[in-house]
């Protein structure tokens, strides 16, 4: 039973595998200070409202962005360098997958990959 | 095989349940990192594991001359790469299930009495993995395509 999904899937903007010591930091320093197993314990919902409302003095703010910029748009000659230099240090490696394309990996095969 | 329902009590619970019983399936920061890790962890334990052999991942890549170019075959390092990540999904889904339900899954199957019977497993798999990623199978893009084609 294999499933055919988008090769390129909707592009991430936070992998909370790959970002989880900053996003722990973020909750911690804004919310309240949890232990590990705390945070890990927050439902999705409330986690997704929190996380789409990140003030721009932070610095999680300052990855996200520089995830998302499109610095071609970018009419000064330094500034537009500094993003893409931010743009290069932040970007999440191709290794991590977003949610849609787990669910792809989920799909394919049969059971007996559980036997 | 008993019949198994799933209902969303709210945004990040669903209750299966089957016979007499029920549990609680939370979708937390916890899940979301594991699910989000699994091709990274496949990934280093593939190169662990050829480390250990003293390989690396251009043991598994072979190159060819066309036309005075170098081209490189993948294939046999994708294959090898399948596996792993085969692997660390079935240790997900045992780790979640394990988790939620104190069971792996192959013990939840033969629980709900769904090991022989491959449609009815097919579709119990798919409201478990919806339960667990919250992606509602319908509301990928081209596999609504492919439905409405």
């Amino acid at each position: 039973m294999i499933q055919k999904y988008p090769a390129k899937a909707k592009k991430q903007v936070i992998n909370v595998a790959y970002d989880f010591d900053n996003l722990y930091a973020f909750w911690c320093g804004r919310y309240r200070d949890l232990s590990i197993e705390e945070f890990e314990a927050i439902g999705l919902s409330e986690f997704n409202i929190k996380i789409s409302s990140i003030p721009e003095n932070e610095p999680l703010y300052t990855i996200i962005k520089s995830r998302t910029i499109n610095t071609e748009s970018i009419k000064d000659k330094e500034e537009r360098k500094y993003w893409r230099n931010l743009k290069r240090i932040n970007k999440i490696p191709d290794e991590y997958l977003s949610l849609e394309e787990i669910y792809g990996k989920l799909k394919v095969g049969d059971l007996s990959d559980f036997k | 095989m008993e019949e198994v329902k799933f209902e969303q009590i709210n945004k990040d619970e669903t209750k299966m349940s089957y016979r007499d019983k029920e549990f609680i399936i939370r979708r937390d920061v916890k899940l979301l990192k594991d699910f989000q890790s699994l091709n990274s962890k496949a990934r280093r334990k593939m190169k662990f594991d050829m480390a250990k052999e003293g390989l690396t991942i251009n043991n598994f890549i072979s190159t060819k001359k066309e036309n005075g170019k170098t081209i490189e075959d993948h294939s046999e390092l994708n294959e090898l790469e399948k596996d792993y990540i085969e692997e660390a999904t079935t240790e997900i889904m045992n780790d979640s299930c394990m988790r939620f339900f104190n069971m792996s899954l192959m013990e939840l199957l033969l629980d709900i009495g769904l090991v022989n019977d491959s449609s009815a497993s097919d579709m119990f798999m798919t409201q478990l993995i919806k339960a667990l990623t919250g992606i509602d199978d319908t509301k990928i893009p081209s596999k609504s395509k492919e439905a409405s084609n």
